[in-house]
This record gives structure tokens, sequence and C-alpha cells, in this order.
């Protein structure tokens, strides 16, 4: 069987994204804004404490390193299209999606990543020209670019994987909004999106780099702002380790939960 | 082509679904939480039957008959609990993916066309997830386009109609030259014209391309004006698998007799028959036809009456459906 149709559903989901244009413009307003407040606050500790450099970061490259990790959050990371699948799974609609000849859990794959690139695209367009105007360029060197851009795709797959593992055991659990919240707030903290892992204490440094939610925001945005080939080559291929184990675990659970899925009506 | 070759066979097919019940009140919650009951529900009861290459097959049966549950399982997104079926050589929950490659299905609940793009990029799409080879798509496409009417390839499906929106879905399933197509309610919502054209279409696909039609649906004219055979099933069993009109000899005992005078007629009595309902110039009258000829009652409304026109027609296929329930 062909992969180019996975390509095309990626490239109509993509195409069909853009229909909601206004609800992608205004997160990315909204997550700029955010940043403006970022700017103020942290501005003010870096001149209250009189030092440039905070465990390894200036305010430069805080603030950067914050626009990459809040423009991957915003990518949406598969989350509505969980809510969906969940949905779909209880009231077993997500039969529908497999009338066509395509391997459901490529396809879902295929589905968020297109929209979920664009949307992450869109918001460090927005967010990274402000904080270019408030602090300046960051200092990277074109070479590191592609590797910055391929850790912070993976990132994106990695959030995916996620939030489809929750949203499969849907097929046995009822109500899966708890799972997502308690992620959501895990990603937040231990993933590094409201403060860099570099100013917690060491040992809740060690534990967080344990866990795969500071795969997701952390790694690729400290790469973006210290970037060294060693450290691209440990995040790229943990993230790859934690996205084949997300990805097995959801296949398992739907190739399992598909056998029982349940529809209403005759 | 073979002539009668069998290209779906089910034996024995069932399907139970099991259903959590809940007890009433915060206790109930507790409960079911702690000792989760449930029931099995039977939605498919041991059905079997054959389809022959190039036949539409009605597929009818009240709500929650099993009509949608049986569909999935030979199209093989749903597992049965028991029972084989064979669609086109293969096992559907087995080999979906193979299997969907020859097959077309229209939910008509359940639409497949994106909603906010024009038709031609879930046509576009289509082609690519059937793998079809660029220049057929091409020449199917202009086919189909012209055949549907759809010029509105480039209209976003939100401005559609309905009738607009369910020609392009069955269009959508019909691009790769599906061997089967499973209709589901096609024509749930549509308009008299809009039905007409999509059961035109419908027929012609078959007689041209011999292309096998599955068809659920309420619309009891979508039965008399497309399916050759019928199968009725209710509460998940088979209770009727013949043609139209076995059908009807079978069930169809009475008539119904509409009749317009000139002028209001007085008193009506003929035994066997019944008013069913009246207004000063119009009458529906059902006939018993094993208690009394029609050319009898007919005889009686001409020499008692001044009659201006008389319509003498069959039960819809629904009242003789809800008689063979009633059974």
């Amino acid at each position: 069987m062909s992969y180019s149709k996975y390509f095309f559903i990626a490239k109509i989901e993509i195409l069909s994204a853009f229909a909601y244009y206004i609800n992608i413009l205004s997160s990315s307003v909204f997550i700029t804004f955010l940043l403006f407040i970022f700017y103020n606050l942290w501005k003010a500790v870096y001149l209250a404490s009189a030092v440039t450099s905070i465990s390894g970061f200036t305010l430069v490259g805080l603030l950067w390193y914050l626009t990459l990790s809040e423009s991957i959050w915003n990518s949406g990371s598969g989350r509505t299209a969980v809510i969906k699948i969940s949905d779909d799974v209880k009231s077993g609609n997500i039969a529908y999606y497999l009338n066509k000849p395509y391997n459901f859990v490529v396809y879902h794959f295929s589905s968020t990543t297109g929209t979920a690139i664009i949307r992450s695209v869109i918001t460090f367009a927005f967010a990274g020209t402000l904080i270019y105007f408030l602090v300046g360029p960051l200092k990277i060197t074109l070479f590191e670019i592609p590797f910055v851009l391929l850790s912070v795709l993976l990132a994106i797959i990695l959030a995916i994987s996620m939030n489809f593992l929750i949203g499969v055991t849907a097929f046995w659990i009822e109500d899966i909004s708890a799972f997502r919240w308690i992620q959501d707030k895990l990603i937040f903290v231990l993933g590094g999106m409201l403060i860099p892992l570099s100013f917690f204490p060491l040992f809740l440094q060690k534990i967080a780099l344990v866990l795969p939610f500071s795969y997701v925001a952390y790694a690729p945005a400290y790469m973006f702002v210290n970037f060294s080939v060693s450290f691209f080559v440990e995040t790229v291929l943990i993230q790859i380790l934690w996205i084949t184990l997300f990805v097995a675990g959801a296949s398992l659970l739907y190739n399992l939960g598909a056998k029982r899925v349940s529809i209403n009506g005759g | 082509m073979a002539k009668n070759e069998t290209i779906i066979r089910v034996e024995n097919l069932r399907k139970v679904f099991a259903t959590k019940q809940k007890k009433s009140g915060l206790s109930g919650s507790m409960h079911s939480l702690l000792k989760p009951k449930t029931i099995d529900s039977v939605a498919v009861d041991n059905i079997s039957f054959e389809v022959n290459r190039g036949e539409i097959l009605g597929f009818l049966g009240p709500n929650g008959a099993g009509k949608s549950t049986t569909i999935k399982m030979l199209v093989g997104i749903l597992f049965p609990t028991s029972g084989q079926a064979d669609v086109l050589g293969y096992t559907p929950w087995k080999q979906r993916q193979k299997l969907a490659m020859k097959i077309g299905s229209v939910f008509g609940q359940k639409p497949q066309l994106w909603y906010h793009l024009p038709p031609i990029d879930t046509f576009n799409l289509m082609s690519k997830i059937y793998e079809m080879d660029e220049k057929e798509y091409k020449k199917r496409l202009n086919y189909l386009v012209d055949r549907f009417e759809i010029d509105y390839l480039n209209t976003p499906v939100r401005r559609l109609s309905l009738g607009q929106r369910m020609r392009a879905e069955v269009v959508a399933s019909l691009l790769h030259k599906p061997e089967i197509i499973f209709l589901d309610e096609p024509t749930i919502g549509l308009d008299i014209i809009a039905k007409q054209k999509i059961r035109d279409l419908i027929l012609e696909l078959n007689k041209k391309e011999n292309v096998t039609v599955f068809l659920t649906s309420h619309d009891m004219d979508d039965v008399e004006k497309l399916c050759n055979r019928i199968i009725v099933i209710n509460h998940g069993k088979m209770v009727f698998n013949n043609t139209l009109s076995k059908l009807k000899s079978t069930y169809v005992t009475s008539k119904n007799v509409e009749v317009k005078f000139e002028k209001s007629p007085k008193k009506f009595t003929f035994s066997g028959a019944r008013v069913l309902k009246r207004s000063s110039y119009d009458m529906t009258i059902h006939l018993d036809q094993k208690k009394r000829d029609i050319k009898d009652l007919v005889d009686y409304l001409t020499s008692n009456f001044e009659v201006l026109d008389i319509n003498i027609a069959d039960p819809t296929v629904e009242e003789i459906i809800a008689k063979i329930y009633k059974k």
C-alpha cells in the first residue's frame, strides 16, 4: 500500500485549518501578548538582581526560549483531535473513519501533524517579531537551524503521540478530560514551559529530564538558545524513544479497542 | 462476468453490545463504579443471506433493527460477536483495507466531504487514498461530474444545499469504481426532486457498470423505485428476504381507493370497506380484498355517485412492513 496518501491527508487538513484562521491568529496574538508580559516580568527580575545571566540564560536567550516553547505549545499538538477521538470512541463514530483504505493510526498522525506545524509557524512568526523588536535577535548560526527544526518537529509529534495515547484510552475510560488536564499541567511545569528547567532545583531537574514532558518544550527550546551537537543527539534520540513507546502503546490500545467498538443506533 | 455470481455471503452473523447500566443517584454511581453491571443487547441476531453481483438490495427495518450494524460489519468497521461474512472474497473485519479498495460507502448522516473545502479537494484526496492512476481519475471525475451535475466543484461544501452535498458525497464514494456500494440512508432530508435525481443516477450506474447496491433507507419510495430484492430485519432477526412483488403479493391484501366526487356524496355503505378519510368532495376508502373484489367497489361507486376521479393504490411499503412486524 502506498504511503503518499498520508502526505495528501496532511495537506487537506492544512487547507481546512485555514478556514479557522481567526482561531489560529487570535491564539497567536494571545501568545504574543503573553510574551510581552514575560518580557516585562523578566526584565524586572534581571534588573533587580543586577545579573546578566541566570542559570546560563541571558534575558535575550530566555525570551527566545519562551517564544519557541510557547510556539510548540500553541501547535495544539493534536489536543482538539484527541477530544474528538475520545468523543468519537464513545459515540462509536470512530468506525466511520475506517471505511477507507488507510491505517487509522497513521491517518491520525498525518492529519494532525500538518495542522500543528502550521499553527506553530504562525505563532512563532507573531511572537518572534515582537521579541525581535523588544530584545533583538538571538545569536544562532544557520548551521544550527535545521537541527533545532528537526527537534521541534519531533517535539510536536511527541505531544501528538501523548495525546493520542490518552485519546484511545476512551475505549475503556468514560471521561479522559482529567488525564488531559494533568498532562497539560505537567508539560507546563515539568516540561519547562513556564520557566526553563535550568531554574529548578537539581533534583527536580533530574526528575523532569527522565519524564517525557520536558522533550515536548524544554529540550528543543534549550537547544535553540544553547546549541550543542551532543545535546541535539541526546535529545533527538530520547524524543524518538518516547514517540516509539507512545505510538506503540496507542496502536496496541487502539487495535484492542477497535474490536470492542460499540455503535450507538441500529 | 458470471451471472448470479455471489459476492456477499453472510452466515449466522451476530453482534451483541454490552451496555453499561447505572442506577440513579450518587449511590448508584458509586455502585456502578465498584461493580459495573452490563446488559447484553443483541443488535444483529444470527442473520444469513447472500447477494449477487449487480443486485440492488433494499435492507429495511425500523430504527434500531440492526441495519447499520450489519452494514458496518460488512464493510469491516465493526467486529461481529460471532458468525461469518465473505464480501468479494474477503473477511471484512480482518481484511478491511483491502476490501475498502473495492467498495464504496455513503453514510447519509456522516459526511465524508471536508466541510470547509470545495468538493474538488475531497475528490482529489480520494484519488490518492484509493491510489488511482492520475489519467484514469481525471476521466472518471469528468464523467461523474457531468452525470451528477456537479457544477459547484469549487464552492466550499458548507455553502452547498443538502441535495448538492449529497450528490457530491455519492460521487466521492464512486470515484474508484467500487464493485459494491453501501448506501446508508442516502436520501435522508432531501426534497423530492433531489431524491429522484440521486435514485436515477444510482440506477444508471447499476445498469452501466453492474455495480452492486446495498441500500438502507427509511424512504419507501427509494425502495420501490430502486430495489430488486428486499430484506427486512426487525430486532436483529431477518423476517423477510424476497422480491418487492413477493412482498406485496404476500402482504398486500387490501387497497386504498381515493375517490373525488362531483357532488358531495350522501351515504356510503359497502361491506368490507372502511372510510379512512373524508372531506366534502374527497374520500379515501380502505378495501379488504379477502372480503370483496375491487371491481365491485368501483361498480358500486360509479353507479351510486357522480364520480370525477378514482385512484386505486397499494398500501405503502411502510404499511406493509408494519404489518410484518406485527406478526
